[in-house]
């Protein structure tokens, strides 16, 4: 049940990074045709983009963090024994974890501080630039926590799209 | 030391052999340090993001996509066909057109991973079924693959440009044009060695020129996937489109030309491509973020200034200066991912490369090659992983015969290092 729906936030996530990244690309585009064609360059494309783009970074990121299989295995525990490595694995899970929660407690303190702030070259709050890091830290706490069920279950958890 | 560095630098060390993915590890380095300097934690974050909000950082995930879509597009096997009509003649001549095809499809994708996935799958079986050793064939691949860091597509160029902003104003275009006239010596390295295994493994010749009539032909069917060298290249050079502009149009022309022109990318590819493009810039732009709070406190506490200082204890003599920069380098790039490599270590070795007269520009193809190098090199060697898994042998097996390649390489990044005209001369003709 609880690694269904994370398979389904995955899936999710993905398809809105795949469109976010399709976006970015049409938005320095037509920074390009709007300089060569309109003869009028947009200035709020730029900002949009470099907007956009890290909510690309969020979800991506999210996904790659719950797609990366078994972490840690590419370093000194292998030469450990293997209940060893299982108790390393789970602890690794865990600081990611740490850090995803981190981030949403960072993301939302300069969010809110910065949300009565408008930006320069779009009519959005200034703070919407830390709304992907509270985004993406709850979904790699999400993700994390699925891996470490997993791991104590003894199952592992499968990529959802490659 | 003071206590906050010490805590800095053991935390990460720590997290890094734990096996914690690099960019959380310098993530949760960069809290405790300033949990031990008492500072607030959502600082980090502030940092981190201040870290993402360049326009050249765009580059990054259009590169990333342009090489996806290259990779899964099917213009693997015209470059093959291509580099095959040019030099499958000559004794080795496989292994010979590997080092070709490698290269231009390096130009194309500009990354040694998408490089060794691309050309190994198709050359390294091929190689196998005309009796090539496996080893060779790897080794060949791998090598060759990893000229394409260097490219003029080549998405740890924009890295380093990054990394290095604060310290020198190194330009998108300059770096790319340092970084040709390398590549060309790294390709030659890379063809010396080749073709000499070969002749002493006495590997037979296969068949005879076809013509300059096929290989023009062979030329012509791979020039639409090659052009989008020329819409970067020109495309900044003649100041039409700024490096993530063009970055813009080479996805656009990636997509054109698999999907219309070579009709070869399926739904299911195009997908696949999109989902690792977004999976890799999630991961690469977390790590450039997160390295700009790493990179904060590495300078507030003055470890540039210090690892200066200690190398200067050492020697003032810039030839061995420049050779312990290579060797630490070289080292660290062994065991960390390229991305992390350039971002921590730009601000730590570059003042000091400059402070002995080296060009900014020229230590970033150094430092790119250093990282290259490190991507075939246990413990952490993901294209020499790859190679190994297409190639169906150990690491172990590689490693044995590996020292050729290597020494080619090597000889290939001393010209870097101690010739500075090498990465210079372009740059300059063209200012």
């Amino acid at each position: 049940m609880f690694t269904k729906f994370c398979a389904t936030v995955s899936k999710l996530c993905l398809v809105l990074a795949v469109i976010g990244l399709i976006a970015v690309i049409l938005c320095v585009q037509w920074q390009v045709i709007g300089r060569y064609v309109l003869n009028d360059t947009p200035t709020w494309a730029e900002a949009l983009a470099m907007l956009i783009v890290l909510f690309v970074t969020a979800f991506g990121l999210a996904v790659g963090v719950r797609d990366a299989g078994h972490i840690g295995l590419e370093s000194l525990v292998v030469l450990l024994p293997e209940k060893w490595q299982h108790r390393i694995e789970i602890l690794i899970h865990a600081l990611v974890a740490v850090f995803g929660f981190l981030m949403v407690q960072g993301g939302w303190l300069w969010a809110s501080a910065k949300w009565a702030e408008k930006k320069p070259m779009l009519p959005v709050p200034d703070g919407i630039d830390y709304v992907p890091v509270i985004i993406a830290g709850a979904l790699i706490l999400l993700f994390s926590i699925e891996h470490i069920v997993a791991l104590v279950q003894g199952k592992v958890v499968e990529p959802v799209w490659e | 030391m003071n206590m906050e560095l010490t805590v800095l630098a053991l935390s990460f060390t720590l997290l890094l052999i734990l096996g914690v993915p690099v960019a959380f590890a310098i993530g949760l380095s960069s809290v405790a340090t300033i949990v031990a300097a008492g500072l607030p934690v959502a600082m980090v974050f502030q940092k981190m993001v201040g870290g993402m909000q360049v326009f050249s950082f765009l580059a990054i995930p259009f590169f990333v996509f342009a090489g996806e879509l290259m990779l899964y597009g099917g213009i693997a096997d015209r470059i093959v066909r291509f580099a095959n009509s040019l030099v499958g003649h000559v004794r080795g001549g496989l292994g010979m057109s590997n080092v070709i095809g490698c290269t231009i499809f390096g130009g194309v994708a500009g990354s040694p991973l998408a490089d060794v996935s691309a050309m190994g799958s198709v050359m390294i079986p091929l190689m196998k079924k005309e009796g090539y050793d496996a080893d060779y064939a790897v080794n060949v691949t791998t090598h060759a693959a990893l000229v394409g860091a260097i490219m003029p597509t080549s998405h740890n160029m924009i890295i380093f440009t990054l990394a290095a902003s604060g310290l020198a104003s190194v330009s998108v275009l300059g770096l790319i044009l340092a970084g040709l006239v390398p590549a060309i010596i790294l390709t030659l390295c890379n063809l010396g060695a080749a073709y000499w295994v070969a002749v002493r493994r006495g590997y037979p010749i296969h068949g005879n020129f076809p013509g300059w009539l096929e290989v023009l032909k062979a030329f012509g069917a791979a020039l639409p996937g090659l052009f989008v060298v020329v819409i970067i290249l020109g495309g900044i050079l003649s100041g039409a489109f700024t490096a993530t502009e063009s970055a813009s149009i080479a996805v656009a022309w990636a997509l054109f030309v698999t999907v219309i022109v070579y009709r070869t990318l399926t739904v299911e590819n195009f997908l696949k491509a999109c989902a690792k493009a977004c999976k890799t810039t999630g991961v690469v732009l977390l790590l450039i973020g997160i390295s700009n709070a790493f990179g904060y406190f590495m300078a507030l506490y003055e470890v540039p200034q210090m690892t200066g200082a200690l190398m200067q204890k050492i020697s003032s003599e810039p030839w061995v200066i420049f050779l312990m920069i290579n060797v630490l380098l070289f080292v660290l790039g062994t065991f960390l991912d390229m991305a992390a490599t350039i971002l921590i270590c730009t601000p730590i070795f570059m003042p000091i490369a400059m402070h002995f007269g080296m060009d900014p520009m020229q230590f970033g193809i150094m430092l790119l090659i250093n990282c290259a190098l490190g991507l075939n090199t246990p413990p952490v060697g993901t294209v020499q992983f790859v190679g190994c898994a297409i190639g169906g042998i150990s690491v172990g097996q590689v490693m044995r015969t590996i020292a050729p390649f290597y020494g080619a390489l090597t000889l290939a990044m001393l010209l870097v290092t101690y010739v500075p005209q090498f990465t210079l001369w372009l740059p300059h003709l063209l200012k």
